[in-house]
């Protein structure tokens, strides 16, 4: 778990880190970040201040963490998750960023119906039947509800010209 | 009084309409499901389905949510009683006299009990809020810009001391959420701040993606990661266990009716939601009970005990939410964002302003209340299938709602990704131990604190001790170092005390 708690307090430092940058030093995004006189806070000065503020509890959060793992030694560091959890979630997770990754090709619709036949099929280990079923069913439920009667259009892909003749 | 009367006749009438009694229904079945699915609760269930509410008007949109509310916390139970998982966090201390009881062959009556328990508890709070609101809310119309900024960091500080082990994190994450909220348009400059030059994040970063990305994407994640096995202990259940779970309410009424006003008045507190008060009643209950040494074995007080306080204090929190624009729980903070969304301004000005909505919302309670109480009680054997649902189904339909709700934002692809990115992090942050809950907060709270403060700050020409010359604005603010203080002192205390163990 160690590792686990320094990964992520460095990930917050570098993040505050990045926006105390963001709004003080780059050119292009630079904001003011004093204080006016008789108006008080300028448009920066909220953020850059939280930002650092966000970096000392980082830091607060990190050093002794840090401080303990170099005296103790990382080695016998308890595992992050179990390695069938890992699995588990990282089965979750890819198809889920490429179901976002292709969607502007595949579009929501024919997304959903692959993510779904792909999900039940190899992590649920449920029958075709059942896949092919619930993937086809739930997206043409989805398309009924939220382009017919919400009146949402949602991003459909190459299959755009087809599916709207159902409209 | 008079006005009490007149409000909630109004309140009737807003929610007695054929359309708005099948929203309530469609709610409470929806929130039921929720309930009863271990790893999701009603506040993934709001999160989740918040989205739908913007087709339609505030008040059936606040019926609907109040449902899903109602109807998954009581759903919960029955997850606790027979799987020993709790359905949903609230609950948890269900599961210490309630799995019992079912495995001693109560479980029917332990179920029964726990509904019967939830709605006494519910209607007694709802008439609690009836009562306390509108002095409430009357009291904070002469509250000015620095006295809301004090609220709002009071209601910081409270979810600082309860909602994590430590306090350092969750500063950390309540910061991130006020630096989410200051992304975009600067509304006082119209300056564009913490974009990184990226015209994509000019609109900013609305809450309902990290809503729908932490509490929906990361809590499937988390609950993939433990994958869910249990034994299902399947009670039979007749109309007779429902009789004397009946008879056992009336024997232990004071019992349920000082557990409902307790945990009423632990919800009213900002932070504290329905998970610590029935934790917090359960203890309380156990070490003043006669026979303390058979709770946690399996009897129907402690199961009552839970199930009236928790409900209370989800009602109860949402007392300062409507009077004072600062919610009660994490799942208010949900809410009350969607109040924004729906274009109502959560405050006291809301009793004047909308009495349709605040009426509609204190009636639709005690009516959806109701409603989920006979949906549970005459549907239990029918409920228990739900339980039965694989998990592999539904995990990635979740997933997809929540990546529509990311997409119908803007119709675009930014807020999709939006949802995918705080997904990931809301799991990282649960293994971590950095709760989220503060940072829901802060991004529905932070353009309102961000606005009290630079305004009260114009008001008093750039001096920062406006903030210390209101009395009010005063006394808010040192509680809220108190609040925050007291965790921080228990725990060099705790190390302390470590220290001097491991030494001797």
């Amino acid at each position: 778990m160690k590792k686990a708690e320094i990964f992520m307090a460095s990930f917050w430092a570098a993040l505050s880190v990045a926006i105390i940058l963001e709004v003080r030093f780059i050119p292009f995004t630079r904001q003011p970040v004093g204080w006016e006189k008789g108006l008080g806070p300028e448009a920066g000065w909220f953020p850059y201040w939280l930002a650092v503020l966000m970096l000392v509890c980082s830091l607060i959060v990190l050093i002794p963490k840090v401080l303990r793992g170099v005296k103790e030694g990382l080695a016998e560091d308890q595992a992050f998750v179990s390695v069938e959890g890992f699995i588990a979630v990282m089965r979750a997770v890819l198809p889920m960023v490429i179901y976002v990754v292709t969607l502007p090709w595949l579009g929501f619709y024919l997304g959903s119906t692959l993510y779904l036949v792909y999900y039940l099929r190899a992590v649920g280990k449920h029958s075709w039947t059942l896949s092919l079923l619930t993937g086809t069913i739930f997206s043409v439920t989805i398309f009924l509800i939220f382009e017919n009667a919400l009146k949402l259009t949602l991003a459909k892909g190459f299959i755009e010209p087809i599916l709207n003749q159902f409209l | 009084m008079l006005d009490i009367l007149s409000g909630l006749s109004l309140g009737i009438d807003v929610t007695f309409t054929m359309s708005n009694l099948m929203i309530g229904f469609l709610g409470v079945v929806l929130g039921m499901l929720f309930g009863l699915l271990p790893g999701l609760g009603p506040l993934n269930g709001v999160a989740i389905l918040l989205p739908v509410t913007f087709v339609l008007p505030p008040e059936s949109s606040m019926i609907f949510i109040a449902a899903i509310y109602y109807a998954g916390t009581a759903g919960g139970a029955i997850t606790s009683i027979t799987l020993n998982i709790p359905g949903t966090p609230m609950a948890a201390a269900t599961c210490l006299d309630g799995h019992p009881m079912a495995q001693k062959g109560e479980g029917a009556i332990a179920i029964f009990s726990a509904a019967t328990a939830s709605l006494i508890g519910g209607t007694l709070s709802c008439l609690g809020f009836v009562f306390l609101a509108p002095p409430l809310a009357n009291y904070a119309l002469m509250f000015g810009p620095p006295e809301f900024f004090a609220l709002m960091v009071v209601a910081f500080a409270c979810f600082g001391g309860l909602a994590g082990k430590s306090v350092t994190k969750t500063i950390i994450m309540t910061i991130f959420g006020l630096l989410l909220a200051c992304v975009g348009m600067d509304v006082m400059t119209g300056n564009a701040r913490l974009t990184f030059g990226y015209m994509g994040l000019f609109n900013g970063v609305t809450f309902l993606t990290a809503v729908v990305g932490m509490f929906g994407v990361g809590e499937v994640l988390t609950t993939i990661e433990k994958g869910i096995k249990a034994q299902i202990i399947h009670p039979n259940v007749t109309w007779k266990d429902y009789i004397q779970s009946l008879r056992l309410i009336v024997k232990h009424k004071f019992l349920v009716i000082l557990n409902a006003i307790f945990g009423f008045f632990i919800g009213v507190l900002p932070g504290a939601g329905a998970t610590p008060a029935s934790f917090m009643a359960y203890g309380f209950s156990k070490s003043f009970s006669k026979n303390s040494k058979e709770w946690g074995t399996g009897i129907p007080e402690g199961v009552m005990t839970t199930e009236s306080s928790n409900h209370a204090a989800s009602t109860g929190a949402f007392v300062p939410m409507v009077t004072l624009g600062i919610p009660g729980s994490p799942l208010a903070a949900i809410v009350l964002g969607g109040m924004l969304i729906w274009g109502l301004v959560p405050g006291p000005r809301l009793f004047i302003e909308q009495p349709r909505f605040v009426w509609g919302l204190i009636v639709a309670g005690f009516v959806v209340n109701i409603l989920a109480y006979i949906f549970e009680v005459s549907l239990v054997p029918v409920l228990m299938k739900v339980l039965k649902t694989p998990f592999t189904i539904l995990t990635p339909i979740i997933v997809i709602f929540c990546l529509i709700t990311g997409y119908v934002q803007n119709f675009g692809m930014m807020e999709v990704i939006q949802v995918l990115v705080f997904g990931i992090l809301g799991y990282f942050c649960k293994k971590t131990d950095y709760p989220v809950s503060p940072l829901i907060l802060a991004v529905v709270l932070g353009p309102m604190t961000e606005w009290t403060f630079r305004q009260s700050l114009q008001q008093s020409g750039g001096s920062p001790m406006i903030f210390l010359t209101h009395p009010i604005s005063l006394i808010l603010l040192l509680a809220s170092v108190v609040l925050y203080a007291v965790p921080v002192y228990k725990n060099i205390k705790d190390r302390q005390r470590e220290k001097q163990e491991a030494a001797a």
